[in-house]
């Protein structure tokens, strides 16, 4: 009985030796991405790229899978863009159906139920979801899954009927980060502000690429404006709440950080607490997700958001016996996808519009990257080469080089090689906990 | 230093508020364990409240009268809550149900009914704004504050609804040590039986305090939308949270409601501790968080070790009475 | 039309309001105490305080068609029907309290409705009873989300039952079930023993978070197959749930620590250990574990993959049937509750009982906290234990503690939580605080339930003069003489 034990552990044993060793051939070094289900980033209109065909059944079912009800504003983002790609497609309620589930294994449960009742396309939101929608991928390869902010889809050959999604939401923060630094200069210019030494604080909710991302984008947009006056430095002070949502722990978070001195917040996290405390304290605020302008009508600068409409549309647009969708499809502000919210009506410098779409226009035509490697340094050094993992493996070690040079310039490629941020660098002049 | 302070008791009035009204239950016998449900409820009896006022002062025209959006919140959140207690204080006192799990019923229906009514009143894009509105208008300091540097931000600087707190603790402790009322409703709280038999009407004290302990409770849940997050909800799983901290803390207050002023305030800085110092390490974070619990239970521990006359739980808290066993 | 029915309803909701008011205001005025009326004037009062509540309760009935066809809004319906419950509320409160409570200073009358506990109740009439709570449950469930989603009500019914038995969904539905049937038999021996056990939650995490650091440490990082992690993840969910349960039972043997708070607290730690425990795991930052990557170092499927917890939990569950009825534990634990005097009175140990049934009860949640992290979900988070600690609080109590009702009552709640869920789905309801208020009411329903099979309303005899001065007199100088 124990040799037969033995035997078959190291039967098992060589077998997943075999097995990684495979997989660690297929993923060689460098960039092999470019080969595997390549990131499709859209630069406008999708009904506009080529190979586009119209589907027309409109016998169809879909599902949206949502970790919270509409009470959330993060799941309310996608539950309205996605009734509008509805209405904008012909549907009606007939064709769809809206639930919740929990990033756990009910998420494959209601996935698999949609699939079994003949749905033919789920998408689900929430980064947690991701294995479970997989799972449910492998299952039913002729019902296609659609995931926003996941990793893998670019590299699992095996599920062609799995999707991932993002935007350049880097782009947004860039542009509300100058509105931001107008801010800043004038407070400077009218005397509100008597230092040329600017710090501003952000309250993100984890300490991982997404939120890094985020707030190095927004913090780059802030320093384009600094770095135009004369003397002046510029400082941003990050604090971490571990959580999505914690009302209580973004308005503490945000006063400790305005006790700290900062004279501006941003935020990466789903609640109203880091608007409201500054709204109390009058410091003026970006938020994101959003307008919190009627909450904050003295502190609201400008909010940015994704805008999931387009790709529903995409999504519907397959289902209805139109052109696949890619694997891996990031939005931009061309493709409607990144939207910044109207400007606030008290807090904003004057002339702020003008500037913005001044910027907007010049990423739009690719002629200003957001990572341009030019306008930070880290550690004191500028950054010429980064491996970072977009893989997602699992084994946190970086493994694609993502600095390019295009056009004499050399910039982090973000989302170019996968749709979800790979930034994970801290830069200098960002006091962050990583 | 005093922004940490000023924070925390800023942030300890809805526990205190909590705590009070659970104390009040308690000392009558009952263990509300459905207190995060009647704070919500609370929230939801404000915020209608408050919604009122707002809406006919704007088809007036007229600024809203600070006292009426004050009366208005307090009157509606304190019977929001009550009567959500009520609900509780018939199926266990009348009808002798077990309290933790009538208790745990409510927590979910009131949770549940809150989230209903506050969405019906958010939905509407108006009312969203009159909620910060008023919120705003509510929670005004006192004019000369600012001008007492660090003393008036200590002690002057917060809205109407904390010092209401800290004076419903104050007549609470009165009420509960030195007048008959108080001490018919210990008795009632230690031994039922022989309350009953001295003439005291228990089933009238039990409901009494149930209710009106509800009710203050209710004021939690009122004072943390319109003060604490200026008039901005999103779903009640916040505060029923903080409804159990607040069941914690009347553990950690030893019963007393004079303590439970600094109690609260106490439990609120450790609460916020960690986000106080800017602590953003996982780890490190997440053993700030428990810092509240881990003191309670050793509270806990250390009061039934100690095992003191005055510093223990009523001795029927959590037993349903009855007449025929006595 | 409109404009009279607003009338109607107006003139009602005012009639209801003023019910409860009146009644209200005699309670406290104590005219039920006066004695020297006969027992007419009050019935009659309560008669007609009925009447004019039926009578509202029907306006609301009417409104409902109205609230479908969206000429009346639900605030309408609501209202309607809070006052017109709360007029029939304050009616029984006054009319049974007036009851029970009596004024020691008056003479004593026998009650119109009294309230006796029961010492035991026919099989039969619980069945009666069960039924009864279950169909108006469902109904009044079904009720309240067509009304929220202005949908139709048989749709809804329909979908209740065909979201939870039809295809793959009865799998699912057995696999909750398993999995709350298990919490269940975790929970019932500490409350035949009267303890408290409000940390059911806690001690799934814990169990659940053993699991995880099995897998990971010794699964992905140690590269140990499954054979012989399955063993050690036994035996670290097992310990670890014992442990964080027997702590507060320890305290609560040795220094009579309330265990309810304790527990409950015990739960919030758990939570926070749980983070860590990702946090530590998880060096990209993102708060989440990645499922996939535990896949081949968790419990292995039987058959399909929700047969394992149900396999699992039946063995569990007729163990702890036979536990409680036909061991001598199970003896002492039904001892220890009655009375610790008693216990100790006959030679039971009641601290030795407490601290091993909450040995037990948190090996058995350490099981489950297994079952969901290492076969279900291959990854924890501080959801893992879904509420289930609480949920099987309910169901054990309306099980009255008997482990064999305790399987209905669990099949019952799971049933219900998915049914609503699903049919909230299918009529377009996105606002998850119309389950919650659905299952508040049934939990109400499941208390008043237990309410009447543990005690019964006993009706004063039409015979039975109630006794006036004269009587009481006679009756003492009587037993005096005797």
């Amino acid at each position: 009985m124990k040799k037969v034990l033995a035997l078959l552990v190291a039967a098992v044993l060589s077998v997943t030796l075999v097995v990684s060793l495979v997989a660690c051939n297929d993923k060689g070094n460098g960039n092999t991405l470019e080969k595997v289900y390549e990131n499709v980033i859209a630069n406008g209109d999708p009904t506009q790229a080529t190979g586009y065909v119209e589907g027309t059944n409109k016998d169809i079912k879909v599902a949206l899978i949502t970790l919270h009800d509409e009470n959330s504003t993060y799941d309310k983002n996608f539950i309205d863009a996605f009734k509008a790609a509805i209405a904008a497609k012909g549907l009606t309620e007939a064709n769809y159906a809206i639930t919740t589930a929990d990033e756990k294994a009910e998420c494959y449960d209601k996935a698999a139920k949609f699939a079994r009742d003949g749905y033919t396309a789920v998408f689900a939101d929430s980064f947690g979801h991701e294995s479970f929608i997989m799972q449910a991928a492998e299952e039913f390869p002729d019902v296609q899954f659609y995931h926003a902010t996941g990793t893998h889809a670019h590299t699992e050959k095996d599920l062609p009927n799995f999707h991932n999604a993002f935007a350049s939401i880097y782009e947004g923060r860039y542009v509300a980060g100058v509105a931001a630094g107008l801010k800043l200069q004038s407070m400077y210019e009218t005397g509100a502000l008597t230092t040329k030494n600017f710090k501003v604080g952000y309250v993100g909710a984890w300490p991982y690429a997404e939120v890094i991302s985020g707030y190095t984008s927004w913090f780059l947009g802030v320093k384009s404006v600094i770095d135009t006056i004369e003397g002046a430095t510029l400082n941003m002070e990050v604090r971490y709440t571990n959580s999505w949502y914690d009302e209580t722990a973004e308005r503490t978070t945000a006063q400790a950080l305005i006790d700290m001195g900062c004279q501006l917040i941003s935020q990466h996290a789903d609640s109203m607490g880091a608007p409201t405390a500054c709204e109390t304290a009058g410091i003026p605020n970006v938020s994101y997700n959003g307008s919190t302008e009627a909450n904050c009508p003295n502190t609201f600068i400008i909010s940015s958001r994704i805008n999931w409409q387009p790709y529903f549309e995409l999504m519907l647009n397959a289902a209805m016996g139109g052109s696949a969708v890619p694997n891996e499809w990031t939005g931009t502000f061309a493709s409607g996808s990144v939207e910044l919210t109207a400007l606030g009506a008290t807090a904003p410098a004057a002339g702020t519009q003008q500037k913005l779409e001044a910027v907007i226009a010049q990423l739009e035509a690719g002629t200003l990257k957001v990572f341009d490697c030019s306008k930070f340094t880290v550690g004191g050094k500028k950054l010429t080469s980064y491996t970072a993992d977009v893989d997602d493996a699992g084994d946190f070690k970086g493994e694609t080089e993502v600095v390019k040079t295009e056009g004499g310039v050399t910039y982090f490629a973000e989302s170019y090689y996968r749709s979800a941020p790979y930034f994970d660098v801290i830069i200098d002049g960002i006091n962050a906990v990583k | 230093m005093v922004n940490v302070i000023t924070s925390a008791v800023l942030f300890s009035a809805v526990f205190l508020y909590g705590c009070l009204g659970e104390i009040l239950t308690e000392k009558s016998g009952h263990l509300n364990l459905g207190i995060p449900g009647i704070m919500c409820m609370g929230t939801a009896g404000g915020a209608y409240g408050v919604t009122i006022v707002m809406n006919a002062a704007d088809a007036a025209g007229a600024e809203p009268s600070y006292i009426l959006l004050l009366l208005a919140a307090l009157a509606f959140g304190f019977l929001f809550g009550a009567a959500a207690a009520a609900i509780y204080g018939f199926f266990t006192i009348t009808l002798r149900c077990n309290q933790n799990i009538s208790g745990l019923a409510l927590t979910t229906l009131g949770s549940g009914l809150a989230q209903f009514v506050m969405n019906g009143i958010t939905d509407d894009g108006i009312q969203k704004t009159n909620l910060s509105r008023a919120s705003r208008i509510l929670s005004k300091s006192l004019p000369f504050a600012n001008d007492l540097g660090w003393f008036g931000q200590l002690f002057l600087s917060y809205g109407v609804l904390v010092y209401i707190a800290i004076v419903v603790a104050i007549i609470m402790g009165i009420v509960l040590k030195r007048t008959r009322l108080g001490l018919h409703l210990r008795a009632v709280g230690e031994n039922p039986a022989t309350a009953d038999a001295v003439g005291i009407n228990v089933t009238a004290y039990k409901y009494g305090a149930v209710t009106i302990g509800g009710g203050i409770a209710g004021l939690g849940g009122m004072f943390y939308l319109l003060d604490s997050t200026k008039g901005s909800f999103e779903n009640s799983s916040t505060i029923e949270g903080f409804g159990w901290l607040c069941i914690a803390l009347v553990i950690f207050v030893l019963w007393k409601p004079n303590v439970s002023i600094l109690g609260s305030i106490l439990f609120g800085l450790l609460f916020l501790l960690g986000y106080l110092l800017g602590i953003s390490e996982p780890i490190t974070q997440n053993l700030f968080k428990m810092l509240p619990y881990v003191v309670t239970i050793i509270v806990l521990i250390v009061l039934s070790i100690i095992d003191t006359r005055e510093n223990q739980p009523p001795q029927a808290l959590g037993l349903p009475y009855f007449r025929e066993e006595r | 039309m409109n404009k009279t029915f607003d009338t109607i309803f107006k003139i009602g909701r005012v009639l209801n309001i003023i019910c409860g008011f009146v009644l209200g205001l005699l309670f406290l005025t104590k005219l039920f105490a006066l004695q020297d009326s006969t027992a007419l004037v009050p019935t009659i009062v309560y008669g007609v305080a009925l009447i004019i509540a039926v009578v509202c309760f029907i306006f609301a009935g009417k409104a409902y068609k109205k609230i479908a066809s969206g000429e009346y809004t639900v605030e309408h319906c609501v209202i309607l029907c809070v006052t017109g419950i709360a007029s029939v509320f304050a009616y029984t409160v006054c009319g049974v309290l007036k009851i029970i409570d009596r004024d020691r200073t008056q003479i004593v009358s026998e009650p119109l409705v009294r309230l006796v506990k029961r010492d035991s109740s026919s099989v039969k009439r619980n069945v009666i009873v069960y039924a009864t709570t279950i169909t108006i449950s469902l109904l009044l469930g079904c009720l309240l989300i067509a009304l929220v989603g202005r949908g139709d009500f048989f749709k809804v019914l329909t979908n209740v039952f065909t979201g939870s038995f039809s295809g793959g969904e009865m799998w699912v539905l057995m696999q909750n079930f398993a999995l709350l049937l298990g919490v269940s038999a975790a929970i019932i021996p500490t409350f035949r023993m009267k303890f408290w056990n409000l940390g059911g939650n806690g001690q799934i995490m814990i169990g659940g978070v053993a699991t995880m650091l099995v897998m990971h440490h010794l699964g992905k990082m140690g590269g140990l197959s499954q054979a012989v992690l399955i063993p050690i993840m036994i035996v670290a969910a097992v310990a670890a749930g014992m442990i964080w349960a027997v702590i507060p039972a320890i305290f609560k043997a040795y220094f009579k620590t309330n265990e309810s708070l304790f527990t409950l607290m015990m739960n919030y730690v758990a939570v926070y250990i749980v983070e860590i425990t990702i946090a530590s795991m998880n060096p990209g930052g993102s708060g989440v574990l990645f499922a996939r990557d535990y896949r081949n170092f968790g419990l292995i499927d039987v058959g399909n993959k929700y047969l394992l917890p149900i396999i699992v939990v039946a063995v569990i569950t007729a163990f702890m049937i036979v536990y409680l009825k036909y061991s001598k534990h199970g003896y002492e634990i039904s001892v220890v509750g009655e009375s610790a005097n008693t216990a100790r009175y006959i030679g039971v140990n009641d601290k030795k009982v407490t601290i091993r049934t909450l040995l037990l009860s948190g090996a058995i949640c350490g099981i489950i906290g297994l079952l969901i992290v290492g076969g279900k979900d291959h990854m924890v988070s501080t959801d893992s234990a879904g509420n289930m600690g609480f949920t099987a609080i309910m169901t054990v109590w309306l099980a009255n503690c008997n482990p064999i009702a305790m399987i209905g009552t669990c099949f019952y709640v799971s049933f219900i939580t998915k049914g609503m869920d699903a049919a909230a789905t299918a009529i377009g309801v996105t606002d998850n605080s119309a389950i919650n208020i659905v299952l508040g009411v049934v939990y109400f329903c499941i208390i008043t339930c237990s309410f009447f099979i543990n005690y019964k309303l006993v009706f004063r005899k039409s015979e039975v003069k109630p006794q006036t001065k004269a009587n009481v007199a006679a009756v003492d100088g009587g037993a005096n003489n005797g």
